[in-house]
């Protein structure tokens, strides 16, 4: 076979695991990683398009992942702000909306990422350097996110205790090593707790509407995309700060209020930071995520300057190919489900939902799992109590992150 | 609710912290010390370099570094170290809280021929190596096994007080001389020197 049909049908088997990681809660393309990385020795000349399977399928994940966040309130750490405004439009008929709203932004961010790519390298790399001075003072910038957080919020003390309480949490939940049946981040539980549970539990008693399949007129702002695709950047350039942060940067820096436009925004931030990791990965020959990792462990890299040459370009190829497919299959999967959820009662849909999410974690995190999830399950519901902005729950990365970096 | 809710946090977040004490860090191979960025880890190795308060160690497959303030670790020893995984350079590192000393190198002792058999796994460590004066001369002397078969340059600074065929233990740095393709022992530590086999 070609080397060119080789690589579309990697591109194209790795969008497809993508949508399963996607869909399953709690189910991360860097266990596929590892996966991959123990199935390597067993084959012959399959490094490079095994790499290129495990890009297509991080990028994948992340259009799909919107799904579960959606419409059973499991969310990565990726989509937990999202969690809220996308399961109000389910309860208003538009899941499907935010599905679509959420697909195309992922789209439209890879076509811009793409815009954006040369001018990002020359920011970054040689001659600017502005990856060292971003390096430099990360902990300020965070410093910066979370005042701002704070001091924006209409309750501030609420908010601080709240951004306090699930900081000293995340200290202790994001220690243990919780890995159970299959090698996992207590991040799961931790955000599955703080931002779905509560929304499920919560949320008034009813019957879910029938989803609209229509068309309705909608338009993407250009400020979410371009917004999403610059916090995205800059994020994934940095050591130990996930795409949450990324996210968490892009809610303070553009404040959206409406609920179509907060999906928007944080679906492109979210696709971004996976397509900068990679950049990263052939521009600065750091690896900022797991599936960078394992890609640096099967590929010889070579530092991009300059012209796009092999093996970069056929890695820019399978984001392309990811993309075109994990649009449509987002579209297909979220059509699907919207269809048929309002078949079910709204109670019967949370009961299943819980079910769902404290069955994963328990086959990710065990029992440890549980009591993280637990416990921010308790602080999440405080925070609504007090009627605090729930972005203020990324306390539970922001305090660990800031502790990091200035003692 | 406010206050049960905020009664139920807390008794999580101390359950936590219980909890998290009561884990040991888990036992990993070198080579998957990349899977734990930013987790607690143990491992073991031989001591292959030591600068300043960086230490390589190897575990036969892979090797990894360890970043530790500490004295007392010579080329060789076997260590077992705990501490948390991150990034130093382009690399991962091991910042470790706790170095001990499983084996020190001289507590192992070979024979010549062991050594050339299994030159790789002594390469840039001490060796405690026991063997026959094979020649002597100024600042260096050869040492070789019973049968003759193997012969190894060993560096010293004086001049050694011991006979031809006279069974002795060396202790020194095994180091690989790439310009001319060939292995050599170094004395060069306080720790180092020649010894007549009792």
């Amino acid at each position: 076979m070609s080397e060119f049909l080789m690589v579309v049908a990697f591109s194209a088997m790795g969008a497809l695991v993508g949508l399963l990681t996607g869909i399953i809660p709690g189910l991360h393309t860097n266990n596929i990683a590892i996966l991959m990385l123990f199935l390597l020795p067993l084959f012959h000349n399959v490094n490079l398009y095994f790499a290129l399977f495990i890009v297509s399928a991080a990028i994948s994940h992340t259009f799909h992942d919107i799904i579960p966040s959606t419409f059973i309130g499991a969310p990565e750490d990726d989509t937990a702000l999202a969690v809220l405004p996308a399961h109000s439009m389910v309860m208003k008929g538009e899941g499907y909306r935010a599905i679509e709203i959420s697909a195309l932004s992922s789209f439209l961010s890879i076509l811009v990422c793409f815009l954006l790519l040369l001018p990002f390298c020359f920011l970054m790399g040689e001659p600017f350097n502005l990856y060292s001075v971003l390096e430099e003072n990360m902990g300020w910038i965070l410093l910066s996110i979370s005042l701002i957080m704070i001091l924006t919020s209409p309750r501030i003390f609420h908010s601080l205790f709240i951004f306090l309480l699930s900081g000293i949490f995340g200290i202790f939940a994001l220690d243990i090593p919780s890995s159970f049946l299959i090698p996992s981040s207590p991040l799961f539980p931790a955000l599955a707790g703080l931002f779905g549970a509560p929304t499920l539990l919560t949320a008034k008693k009813g019957s879910i509407p029938e989803q609209k399949m229509d068309e309705v007129k909608w338009r993407i702002r250009k400020r979410d995309v371009g917004g999403g695709v610059i916090s995205g950047g800059l994020v994934s350039m940095l050591p130990g700060v996930s795409s949450a942060v990324a996210a968490t940067l892009a809610m303070a820096a553009i404040k959206e209020e409406r609920d179509d436009e907060v999906i928007s925004l944080l679906s492109a931030t979210n696709t971004a930071t996976n397509f900068f990791v990679l950049v990263a990965l052939f521009v600065l020959l750091k690896a900022r995520s797991g599936f960078a990792i394992a890609v640096e462990k099967m590929i010889h890299l070579k530092k991009w300057s300059g012209m796009i040459a092999e093996p970069f370009n056929l890695f820019l190829m399978a984001v392309i190919i990811s993309a075109f497919i994990s649009y449509y299959t987002t579209l297909f999967m979220g059509k699907m489900v919207a269809k048929n959820i309002s078949r079910i009662s709204y109670s019967s849909l949370i009961k299943i939902s819980l079910t769902i999410i404290i069955f994963m974690i328990f086959i990710f995190n065990g029992f440890s799992g549980l009591l993280i999830f637990a416990t921010a399950t308790f602080i999440g519901l405080l925070c609504l109590e007090m009627k605090v902005r729930r972005s203020i729950c990324m306390g539970v990365l922001l305090l660990p992150l800031l502790i990091k970096y200035f003692l | 609710m406010r206050k049960i809710y905020f009664l139920m946090a807390i008794a999580g977040i101390i359950s936590l912290y219980f909890a998290s004490s009561l884990y040991q860090p888990q036992k990993i191979s070198l080579s998957e010390v990349w899977k734990y960025n930013g987790k607690d880890v143990i491992v073991e190795g031989k001591v292959k370099n030591v600068v300043n308060s960086l230490i390589t160690i190897s575990d036969g497959n892979a090797t990894t570094s360890i970043y530790w303030d500490g004295n007392g670790i010579e080329y060789g020893d076997l260590i077992r170290a705990t501490g948390r995984v991150g990034e130093y350079g382009n690399d991962f590192t091991i910042y470790a809280e706790k170095v001990e000393i499983l084996q020190k190198w001289d507590e192992e002792c070979i024979s010549l021929p062991y050594l050339a058999e299994n030159y790789e796994k002594f390469v840039n460590e001490n060796v405690n190596v026991t063997g026959y004066i094979y020649s002597k001369s100024t600042g260096y002397f050869y040492l070789t096994d019973e049968y003759l078969k193997y012969k190894i340059k060993v560096y010293c600074n004086s001049t050694i007080p011991f006979a031809r065929y006279d069974k002795v233990i060396v202790k020194a740095l095994m180091i690989y001389d790439s310009t001319n393709l060939c292995f050599y022992l170094k004395i060069c530590r306080d720790s180092h020197g020649v010894i007549k086999y009792e």
